[in-house]
C-alpha cells in the first residue's frame, strides 16, 4: 500500500477538539471530586476544586465556540453538516456487524463520519449543553424553586456517569483498538493515510476531500478575532451574572468581574442576588464582535479542480481488512 | 456527501436525523428538568460508585469502610472535657430522656438534598446544662466511633434548641448506616456536620477543625452561606 495522505482534520478543528478536550478531563476529575468524598479525600480544598470546576465549565462551553468562530469556520460547517446528514448506509452501519454478516451484507461504506461517530457528536453536543444549563442552576440554586435544583442535580450527575462510559469509550477506540487508534493520526497532525481512509470512509475519499486555504495575516486576525471573541463572551456572562445577581464572593464570578471592569462599566459589584441590567457591558460586547467581524475573512471552501465525482461502489477497493 | 447541487445523476437519498436527534435529546431533557416531585430522581437509578449507596434519598457516605457496629449493651455516650461534671449515658438512659422531633430541611455538601427529613432525638442543650460547661468551655467537639471522624460546634451553635443527638429518623430508629445509634443533627448546616456514631461530646476551648474541614470545608457550614456559596 502506498503511504498516500489524506488531510482529515484542519488545524481549526484539531484546535477545537483539543480545547474542548481539555476542559472536559478538568471537569471531569473535578466533579467527580465534588461529587464522592472518597475522591475528595485525595484532593482536599473544596473551594479550589469548585472554582476549577466552574472556570472548566465556561471554557468547555465558549472554548470550542470561540475557537471555531476565529479560526476556519468552513471546516466546522462542514462537519457540522456532515454530522446533520444521515442515509441509508449510516443506518445499516448501525445495525450489529454479526448481524448483517447473517444476511451476507459486508459493512456498509461510510462518509466522512461514520454513524457512531455521528452519534457521538450528537451526544456530545447535547450533553455539554445539557450540562451547562442543570450545572447554572446548581451553582445559582438559591434562585431557582427547590424542585428544579434537585432535578437539574439528578440529571447533571446521572449525565456524569454516562459522559464518563462515553469518554472512556472514546480513549480506548482512539488509542487502543488497533483498527480504529490510526484516526488519532488525524485528531493530532491532520492527515491520515489514503489506504486507511479508503477502508473506513470510503465515500468520503471517493467524493475528493475539500481543501480549506488560510487567507493573509491569518496569525495577526485569528489573535484579534480570539480576544475581541473572548471578551465579547465574558461581558455577555457579565451581563447575564449581573441580571441573576450572581454571587460576588465566588472567585470566579470576581475574577469575571474584575476583567470586565472597562471604563462606564458599572464599579459597583451587585450585592447577592441584586438584580441589575448592566448596559455597558452590552454596548462592549456590540463592539467587539464588530471587532470580530472587521478582523474576519471567512475562509473559503477551495474545492479541488475536477468534478466531484459521486460515489461509485464498484470503485472502490474495499480492501480485506488488513491485519485487522 | 459534497456532491454539488446541480449534478442530474441520482443523489442518495439523505435525511436531517442529526438535528432532529439532537432536538429531541433537548426536549426529552427540559421535560425531565421540569418534572415535578421525586418521579425524577426514583426513575432514574441511583449509582453507587466506590460504595456509596443510597438510603430514603440519603446517599451513605463514610470515611472508613463498612460501618462501625455498636454493641447496645455495651455503648455508652460519654460527656466529659471541660465540665464540673462528666457523665455517661447508656442506651436505655438515652431514649428515657424526654425527646424532641423535629422535621427538617437537609442538603448534602455535594448538592442532594432531603427536603423532609423527620429526626428524633434529645436536645444537646440538656446535656451540656447537665454536664455543667466550665466557664472556659467555647466549644463542643463531637467523636464517632468508627475512630477517625470528628466535628465541633461552638457553643451558641451547640446550644441551638433545634441542635439534637438524633435516634430515630423518620419515626424509624437509625440505621447503622445512618449512624446508629447517635446522630447529631445541627439543622441549617451542611450534612457533614451531621457526624455519625457519635460517642462522645467533649467541652473544650476553642472550635477544632473536624475532619472535612481539615480538607478544606468551612467550620461554620450553614448552607447557602458557606463552602464558597
Amino acid at each position: 500500500m502506498d503511504e498516500a495522505r489524506v488531510e482529515r482534520f484542519t488545524r481549526t478543528e484539531r484546535a477545537v477538539h483539543w480545547v474542548q478536550a481539555a476542559s472536559f478531563l478538568a471537569l471531569l476529575i473535578t466533579g467527580f471530586a465534588l461529587m464522592s468524598p472518597q475522591i475528595e479525600g485525595l484532593f482536599g480544598h473544596r473551594e479550589l476544586l469548585r472554582e476549577i470546576h466552574l472556570s472548566g465549565a465556561f471554557f468547555l462551553f465558549f472554548g470550542p465556540a470561540i475557537v471555531a468562530l476565529a479560526g476556519n469556520r468552513a471546516s466546522v460547517a462542514r462537519d457540522v453538516k456532515a454530522v446533520d446528514t444521515w442515509d441509508a448506509d449510516d443506518l445499516r452501519w448501525l445495525i450489529p456487524f454479526p448481524v448483517l454478516r447473517l444476511f451476507g451484507v459486508s459493512t456498509p461504506p461510510q462518509g466522512r463520519f461514520n454513524a457512531g461517530q455521528k452519534l457521538n457528536a450528537i451526544f456530545v453536543t447535547w450533553s455539554t449543553l445539557t450540562f451547562t444549563v442543570t450545572g447554572l442552576i446548581m451553582w445559582q440554586n438559591r434562585r431557582f424553586p427547590l424542585n428544579l435544583v434537585d432535578n437539574a442535580n439528578t440529571i447533571h450527575t446521572f449525565l456524569a456517569y454516562v459522559a464518563l462510559v462515553a469518554f472512556l469509550g472514546h480513549i480506548s477506540l482512539a488509542t487502543w483498538y488497533p483498527s480504529t487508534r490510526h484516526a488519532l493520526r488525524a485528531m493530532v497532525s491532520g492527515w491520515v493515510r489514503r489506504d486507511w481512509a479508503l477502508h473506513h470512509h470510503a465515500k468520503w475519499v471517493q467524493a475528493a476531500p475539500a481543501q480549506f486555504a488560510a487567507p493573509r495575516y491569518d496569525a495577526i486576525r485569528t489573535v484579534i478575532q480570539i480576544l475581541a471573541g473572548s471578551f465579547a463572551a465574558l461581558f455577555a456572562v457579565r451581563f447575564l451574572f449581573f441580571w441573576l445577581g450572581a454571587n460576588t464572593t465566588d472567585a470566579v464570578t470576581s475574577w469575571l468581574y474584575a476583567v470586565t471592569a472597562w471604563p462606564g462599566v458599572a464599579g459597583i459589584i451587585p450585592a447577592t442576588a441584586t438584580r441589575i441590567a448592566d448596559w455597558p457591558a452590552v454596548l462592549y460586547a456590540i463592539l467587539l464582535i464588530v471587532a470580530w467581524r472587521l478582523a474576519d475573512r471567512t475562509r473559503r471552501l477551495v474545492q479541488s479542480a475536477e468534478p466531484q465525482a459521486t460515489f461509485h461502489p464498484e470503485a472502490v477497493s474495499v480492501a480485506p481488512s488488513r491485519k485487522t | 456527501m459534497d456532491a454539488s447541487q446541480d449534478r442530474p445523476t441520482p443523489q442518495p437519498h439523505t435525511f436531517r436525523l442529526g438535528r432532529a436527534a439532537f432536538l429531541a435529546l433537548v426536549g426529552g431533557t427540559g421535560a425531565a428538568l421540569l418534572t415535578r416531585g421525586s418521579s425524577l430522581a426514583v426513575s432514574v437509578p441511583k449509582i453507587s460508585l466506590l460504595g456509596n449507596e443510597a438510603v430514603n434519598g440519603f446517599t451513605i457516605y463514610t470515611v472508613t469502610y463498612g460501618y462501625p457496629a455498636f454493641n447496645a449493651h455495651k455503648y455508652r455516650l460519654t460527656v466529659d472535657g471541660m465540665v464540673r461534671n462528666p457523665f455517661m449515658m447508656t442506651v436505655d438512659d438515652i431514649i428515657r430522656h424526654p425527646s424532641v422531633t423535629e422535621r427538617r430541611f437537609y442538603q448534602c455538601v455535594t448538592g442532594w438534598t432531603v427536603p423532609n427529613a423527620t429526626w428524633t432525638g434529645i436536645r444537646l442543650s440538656d446535656l451540656l446544662d447537665r454536664a455543667g460547661p466550665h466557664p472556659n468551655a467555647h466549644a463542643v467537639k463531637f467523636y464517632s466511633f468508627d475512630g477517625v471522624y470528628t466535628e465541633s460546634l461552638t457553643m451558641p451553635q451547640a446550644r441551638h434548641p433545634d441542635v439534637l443527638l438524633a435516634y430515630k429518623l423518620d419515626h424509624k430508629p437509625l440505621a447503622q448506616s445512618q449512624g446508629a445509634p447517635l446522630r447529631l443533627v445541627v439543622p441549617g448546616m451542611y450534612g457533614y456536620k451531621f457526624i455519625k456514631w457519635v460517642n462522645r461530646v467533649e467541652l473544650i476551648s476553642q472550635p477544632i477543625d473536624g475532619y472535612w474541614e481539615q480538607n478544606g470545608y468551612d467550620r461554620d457550614a450553614y448552607i447557602g452561606r458557606s463552602n464558597g456559596y
